[in-house]
Parts: structure tokens; sequence; C-alpha cells
């Protein structure tokens, strides 16, 4: 492959190219799904191809095909160049780019058990014991499970003399039942909303989760929720589960703190962003409980590669440090532009025909002291809340509202009744500055996200964010009306 | 890909397959992508590529067994691997006790409608040199103006989604079915920011390049922006509102899974529960139609069943369901074309929501208001409770306040709760329909809209 891409290399400076990757990229999937006690999706996936980036005249261009002869990728290559020459139509800048050492190396991630070694049968037996656990509840009338496998080769070469070659396999599994009666539908999952847990890992991840011995409770929960009492409104003090926690990160930290949207790239569809340059370093963005991190090295993330797809060997930055906003997620172009000396290496693209873009890696809230129990005995007053259900925050990331499927009142430090329909609302810097605990190393968990989208085309990415359950004081809660 | 070379590509893998049934489905295309932000194109793409996925279907007696495999490469040992591969899987697979063998011709039937101008040669002969053109009807005027433009311009010669999703451009099984849909499709939206850091938006979208006026769009979202300067903050309430036809279709996405009829078979369609019964407001009908002049979406199914064009939403009447052949048989009626590919455990889906509106243009309805807010678009947009389709989600790019027949001061994004089956019957007036947000859908004036807290700009 490597004498394909530098024939695509070539071409492109032949074009006139100051610059130039190629990255050919090979993926394989499988997914099985069962509901309501049959198989419902059972899918095998592969694709190949390549995608030429060019700078020429100073502006971008990007052509992608499946055309992998020596012929193919040169003509992709001419055709990423012709595409530049268009943009620089409308250029008020040459794009630079900050410096970044040439490297030829290979990556892999660790796989234990190959999960496409493992027979389909064995996958679909396992959900469909999962599927029959959860309808031996009454009211259950759905149940899904699901198996998601992927493995993904990146080879990148660059003018600038890389030749990277990286292969991960990732794995992942869940469930949900949904109970329907008495005029409501509610839904509990396991071990997490989006399809469950998603990992870095092979098989072994399956075999670790107790997705079949958690199945009769989660499905209890469920239809217990039918009848649960709704959550209060008002102004209430609120601990949130790991899970909820991460994607609360991810959405009110990770994707302010990407650095090419606060400079207006992605202006005309995700938004931009309130963590705006003169606030960096300077910003309050949470209490002093409040330490996030963006690491493409945390073991079995979702975000974690060798490299990022500009060849940034991976590395982690401070986001916020003891509630002060200290970092971006970066690109080569986007650091330069800000005068940084190095790119974060946050750029991945989610497959051969799309262009890298700043994605978040395994962004983490850093863990605090003592477990649940000891947090909720220390709550007098308050809702503890699990499991993401619906999520919403606006184009600058400041307003948001998420609703999680099961919430529990919490009285004077004990755990008390279920609640339906917890919603939470809030302003991200004043929630996070209303932080007051972070519960210990013991309670932190790293979750996978398996559907973060961004850009235009549109690009689906895995990223994973750890947190240990926290509590928040005075949050908004939105009753059900 | 025309149709003859699909048919042919289809035959050529049919015949690598074994299996009691074969279907294969071709998608993909071209897709091409010019994005600018801060006044310069930052983003300039296109991808193209070939996808084929293999469905096949194994019985033994009375049991059927079923699996799929796709690849996006054409040599001939790829496409043997994804027959292969699905064979494998539809052999490991449990035997499905509903399976519906696959189509014959003669079931399928011919098409209700004519959708042939869904392809343009121009738009699929267009490049970078025409969208950057299009992209710079937005840009100079902005860079004349101090403001800050930022958008794209999408043009697809066959089915890639925004997201990769490879699409259908052809199906053909071994019964002898065949399909095929040939399009193009280009969109174009932009954001303008004002220096006070308030932003105007606007979007078209169509089959036909030569369609787009950009510099109109370029205008539409210049007035918003520099409109919206100095916003005023309004407490949260219920207020009346003037939705713009894009908000409109932001909210009616997520009523279209009420007309699923598995989703009411299992209890999720609060909609279900009450057909025949007034649940919104009279002024509401709604169909699906492919064949509709501003849709000419694609005319079958993902199993190449013809899509019929059905009633939704009669004078405010919940009036039918949209099927699969799976639930069709279930319920013993006749599909509707609205089908997933199979294997699937998804429901069947409204496809080219059709909303009848009024006959007044925008402006007609903005100065026939008294006091409303008037909201460009919605964003964020998500399910609180999905059998309640209950909706939060954020206002967008020019919020104003009408008063006595005129726009008199920008305000504040604000957040929504709403249930969108309890806010369809409080229409209080529609304007006439247009293409937006995927479907065709008036402007609405709607009371009692909750909107529950501002943010910060």
């Amino acid at each position: 492959m490597r004498d394909i891409a530098e024939i695509g290399l070539d071409a492109a400076r032949s074009g006139g190219a100051s610059y130039a990757d190629v990255r050919i990229v090979s993926d394989q999937q499988q997914d099985v799904q069962t509901r309501n006690g049959a198989l419902a999706s059972l899918r095998a996936s592969e694709s190949l191809g390549a995608g030429v980036r060019v700078l020429v005249d100073g502006a971008w261009g990007f052509a992608a095909g499946t055309d992998l002869t020596r012929d193919g990728i040169a003509a992709t290559a001419r055709r990423a160049v012709e595409i530049g020459r268009a943009s620089a139509i409308l250029k008020i800048r040459p794009v630079e780019l900050c410096p970044v050492e040439a490297l030829e190396a290979t990556w892999e991630a660790p796989v234990k058990e190959d999960p496409f070694a493992v027979s389909v049968e064995e996958k679909i037996a396992t959900l469909l014991h999962i599927d029959a656990a959860l309808r031996k509840v009454p009211d259950i009338k759905v149940a899904v499970a699901s198996m998601t496998f992927g493995r993904q080769t990146r080879r990148f070469a660059s003018t600038e003399g890389h030749w990277l070659v990286q292969t991960r396999t990732t794995s992942g599994a869940g469930y949900a039942a949904t109970a329907v009666g008495a005029g409501d539908a509610q839904t509990r999952s396991f071990p997490n909303a989006f399809g469950g847990q998603h990992m870095a890992m092979g098989y072994e991840l399956i075999r670790s989760l107790p997705l079949l011995e958690q199945a009769q409770r989660v499905a209890e929960e469920a239809r217990e929720l039918l009848a649960a009492a709704p959550c209060p409104s008002g102004t209430w003090d609120i601990i949130l589960d790991s899970s909820q926690l991460a994607l609360q990160v991810h959405e009110s930290c990770g994707h302010p703190a990407e650095l090419d949207r606060v400079l207006g790239s992605e202006a005309n569809y995700a938004g931009k962003s309130f963590l705006t340059l003169d606030k960096l370093g300077r910003f309050v963005y949470g209490s002093e409980h409040v330490n996030i991190t963006a690491d493409s090295t945390t073991p079995a993330g979702l975000g974690t590669w060798g490299y990022d797809d500009e060849g940034v060997p991976a590395s982690s930055v401070d986001l916020v440090r003891r509630g002060l906003f200290v970092g971006y997620l970066t690109s080569r172009e986007t650091a330069a532009t800000v005068g940084a000396t190095r790119s974060s290496g946050a750029m991945r693209a989610d497959g051969w025909n799309r262009i890298p873009l700043i994605r978040m890696n395994n962004v983490s809230l850093e863990p605090g002291e003592g477990s649940l129990e000891e947090l909720i005995a220390s709550t007098g007053r308050g809702v503890y809340m699990e499991t993401n259900r619906s999520w919403s925050i606006d184009n600058l990331r400041y307003n948001f509202q998420f609703g999680c499927e099961a919430g529990w009142e919490i009285k004077d430090g004990k755990r008390g009744r279920m609640l339906k329909n917890p919603i939470y609302t809030g302003i991200t810097p004043t929630f996070w500055g209303s932080c007051d605990a972070v519960c210990g190393a013991e309670a932190w968990r790293l979750w996978g996200l398996p559907n973060c989208g961004k850009g235009h085309p549109g690009q689906i990415m895995g990223t994973s964010h750890g947190a240990a359950p926290a509590r928040f004081r005075g949050v908004q809660l939105l009753g059900a009306p | 890909m025309n149709r003859a070379d699909a048919r042919e590509l289809i035959t050529r893998v049919l015949r690598m397959s074994r299996a009691t049934e074969t279907e294969v489905t071709l998608g993909g295309g071209r897709m091409a992508v010019t994005r600018f932000a801060n006044n310069a194109i930052h983003q300039n793409v296109e991808e193209t590529w070939p996808h084929v996925s293999v469905r096949v279907g194994l019985r033994h007696g009375k049991r059927w067994q079923t699996g799929r495999a796709s690849t996006t490469l054409l040599e001939t040992t790829n496409l043997r691997a994804a027959v292969d591969n699905a064979t494998v899987a539809a052999r490991l697979a449990q035997p499905d006790p509903e399976y519906v063998p696959m189509a014959w011709p003669e079931e399928a039937g011919a098409w209700q409608g004519d959708v042939s101008r869904a392809r343009d040669a121009a738009t699929a002969d267009s490049g970078p040199a025409l969208r950057a053109h299009l992209a710079a009807a937005v840009v100079l005027p902005c860079r004349r103006q101090g403001l800050s433009a930022a958008g794209q311009v999408t043009v697809v010669d066959g089915s890639i989604g925004s997201y990769g999703a490879p699409g259908i451009i052809a199906i053909g099984n071994s019964r002898g079915l065949f399909q095929f849909y040939d399009s193009t499709s280009v969109e174009m939206s932009c954001t303008v920011q004002h220096a006070s850091g308030a932003t105007g938006w606007a979007a078209a979208s169509s089959h036909t390049i030569s369609d787009i006026d950009a510099a109109a769009l370029g205008a539409r979202a210049i007035a918003k922006a520099t409109a919206g300067a100095s916003p005023v903050e309004l407490p949260a309430g219920r207020y009346t509102v003037l939705l713009e036809p894009d908000a409109v279709a932001d909210l009616l996405w997520f009523l279209m899974p009420q007309f699923a009829r598995q989703t009411f078979d299992e209890g999720r369609s609060v909609v279900g529960d009450k057909l025949g019964e007034l649940v919104f407001h009279p002024r509401l009908s709604i169909a699906d139609d492919v064949y509709h002049p501003l849709h000419l979406a694609r005319p079958f199914d993902g199993e190449g069943m013809p899509t019929q064009q059905v009633e939704l939403v009669r004078i405010g009447i919940p009036k039918g369901f949209v099927y699969s052949r799976k639930t069709a048989r279930r319920h013993e009626v006749a599909p509707t074309g609205h089908g997933p590919s199979q294997p699937s455990g998804a429901p069947a889906s409204v496809r080219a929501p059709v909303v009848s509106g009024g006959s007044g243009s925008l402006d007609a309805l903005i100065a026939g208001t008294e006091r409303a807010l008037l909201v460009t678009r919605l964003w964020y947009n998500r399910f609180v409770d999905f059998r309640a389709a209950r909706v939060t989600g954020m206002t967008r790019d020019g919020v104003f306040l009408i008063e006595g027949g005129r726009v008199v001061s920008a305000v504040r994004n604000m957040r929504y709760n709403v249930s969108v089956v309890e806010l369809l019957g409080h229409i209080d007036a529609m304007g006439q329909e247009v293409r937006a947000g995927g479907m065709v859908v008036p402007p609405m004036r709607i009371t009692d809209f909750e909107l529950t807290g501002a943010t910060t700009f």
C-alpha cells in the first residue's frame, strides 16, 4: 500500500500541492441485533478506499475513492488538487500548519480475543438469552439487545515523510427494555444507553460485562418506572451517575473545547463555542473539583490511537484544571492559527472518504474521593439520576437540558423512592461551578460513546469519557407536565 | 450508474448466489461538499464510491434464515465474498418465524407517479468551480458589509447520505424484481454573523442546481443577522409563535414515528391510539407522497416495494399507518412501501411528508399577526418522551418579536419543551407550503408554545 500512497503524493505534488497526505483505510464491521425474541439484524460489511488531502495555493482540497490502482490514486490526487484550486478562489490568507515530526511507525491496540473469530451463533445465543430474561418481566413490550464489532486499519503518508500504519479493534454490547402500560412507556438500558458499552477491546469486553446477570433487574426497573412518581420541578441538589456525567462532559466541555468550533469552522452546522480565545487560562469553567483532560492514550478508549490523522503522536492535555479553563483540542492548522507550537493531536476522520476534523479523544473528568454511597449519605435532599435518555444543548454550548432514564429521591442521606422522567437543565459554567464533590477512582469508569456526530458531510465518531458520580448543588429540575 | 449498468451489476451478483433467494441493493455515487466560514472556503471535498449489499434467504422446509453483507469494492472476489458472507450469516442465524419471502415483480406492481425529473444532468456534471461561485454569492456581500459568512453547498449524484449512509439507487432480487431510481440533489445553507454576535440563517434544496438562488439566500441570512443585534430577553412562558417552514419541519419529524404500524403495535404511539378521532387542529392534513413535485423521492422502499401515497392526517384526524411487508402481512393488509431493508427490527418510516398549508406567504402571515415570536429554525431537537412525542430543543439564528404585523425587536434564543401532538392542536394560521427541512411544509402560527428558559445570546 505504501507505493500506492506515494503515487498519490507524487501526483499531488506534480499538480502543484505544497502539502499532501494520503490515508488508505480498511474497515470491517459486524452488527448483530435481536428484538423481541428474534434476530432483527445480522450484517457484515467491509470497506477499503483512499482519501487525498492537499494544500494548493494555500487552500484545502480533498478527494476520495475506492480505485486503489496506480492510475486510480493519481486521478484522486489530481481531483483533490482541482478542488483545492477552487477553494483558493475565496481564500483570505494561506493555510499554515504547525510543525510535526515525520515518523515511520506501526501501532496496534491490544486485543485478547478477536471478536471476528467468535461465532455468530454464540453472539446470537447470548443476545437471545438476554432477550428472554428481559421479556420474562410483565409489561415489557420491546426488548432490544445488540453487539457491534469493528476493525479499522489506517495507513497515513504525507509529503512531510510520514508512513504510519495503525490497527484497532472495537467491541460493544448492550440492551434496552421498554415497559408499556397505564398510558406510559418507560425504558431502562444496560450498561448504558447508545447500545451499551463500547471500547477498543476484543470480545473480552463482552465476556466481562454482567449482561445476563443484570437483565431481570433492568427490566423490573423499566416496569417499576410506569408506576413511579414523577420527578419534581424546582431547584434541587442532584447526583449524576458516571455514564450520564460522561455525556455531560462530552457535550458541555468536550465540544466547546474543540478549537475549530471556537474559530468558526462549524458555525453553519454544529455551531461555535462559548470558550472563546480570550478565556484561555482566565475563565472559571467550574468549581475547584472539576479537572478535565483530553487523553488519546487512555487504555481501551474509543479515542485512543497511536497517532492522529495528521501524524501527531498521542498525548494528554488538560482542558480544565481546578476549575480553570486551560486548553483546547487542536489540529495543526488551528494550533498555528492561535500561535501554538504543536497540535494536541485531535484530528480524526471516520473513514477514508471523509477529511479529518478536530474530534474528542478520551475527554474525562478526573476522580475525586469517596464512594457513591458516601456521597448520597452526605446529601440531605436531592435526586440521584442514572443513564441518559435525552440530550440537547445550544449552538454555543451554554444552555443544556438532559433527561435520564431513572431517578431516585434522596432524603436525609438515604436513597428513597424511584422517580420517573428526571430532567435537569442549566447553563454550562454555572452548572460546573455548582459541582461540590466527585467520587473517587474506585467509582470512576470509562464509557464509550459510539455516536458523536460532527461536520458536513457528517461524520460519526466514537469517543470515550471517564467519570465518577458527582454532585451538583442547586440545579433546576423540569418535572413532566 | 445508469439503469443498464445497475441491472448488469445486480444480475452478476445474483448469479454468484446459490441461496434459496437473493436480493442485491446498490447505493453510493458521488458527493461533493464545499464549506465556507469566516468568509473563506475552508473545506472542500468530494467522494466517489459504490455500495453493494447482498441479502440472502435460506429455506429449510417452513423455516427461513436470512443474513446480509456489503462491500464498497466491485472486484469479482469482493462481490463473491459479500455473497458468501451473507450466506454464512444466514446459515448461522436463528430461523425467522415471520420471514416474508422476497417480492415477485407482480406483487410489487408499478409506481404511482413520475419521478424522472429527480435527476438533472447539469447538477451531476457540476464541479468545484460552480460550488465556489455559489459560495461567493454569499461571501462577497458579507465581506463588503463587515459580516461573517459560513455555509455549505452539497451536490449528490446518487444516494450518499450526509452521514455516509450509502442509500439506495437500485434493488433487484432473484425472483425478477428490479427497481431503479436515478437522482441528483443539491442543498445550500448559510449562516451570517453580525459583529454583535447575532446570526441569521437560510437554506434551500432541490434536485437541480440552477434552482438554487445563492444571492437570495445570502440576502435573507444577512437581513436576519443585521436585524438580530441587541436582542431582548423574554421570560419563560407560553407564547404564540410563528414558525418558519424549517422550524415546522424540525418539529414535525418527531411526529412521524407515530404513524408506523409497528410502533403502534408496541404501545408507543399515542396518535395511533386515537385513529379516527379529532386529535389535531382541523387545519392540519398530512400525507406521505414521494411523487409530490417538491419531493420526487425514491419511489420504492428497502425491499423494492413501490411507495404508496398514504394519508396520515385529514382535517385533524389521524387516518392511517405506513407498513413494511412484515407488518402488513401480520395485519393482513397491503404493504405501503415504507419498510426498511431487511433483516431489520426497525419499523416502517414516513419518507416524504406533505403538510397542506394555506395560501399566503410568510410575509403575509407576519403582517396578519398581532403578537408572536417569529422563529427561524430549531436546533438540537431531541425526544424527551417518545410515546408522547414530547421534544426539547433551542431556537437558533433569528428569533424576533412581532407586534402589530411587523417585527419590532430581536429576542434572545430560548429553550422549548413541547408535545408535538398537543401543539398541533393549537394551529392558529398557516401560509403556503414550501420545500423545507426534508418536507413540504407551510409556516405555522401556533398558540401556547412552551418556552422554558433563555440562553445567553
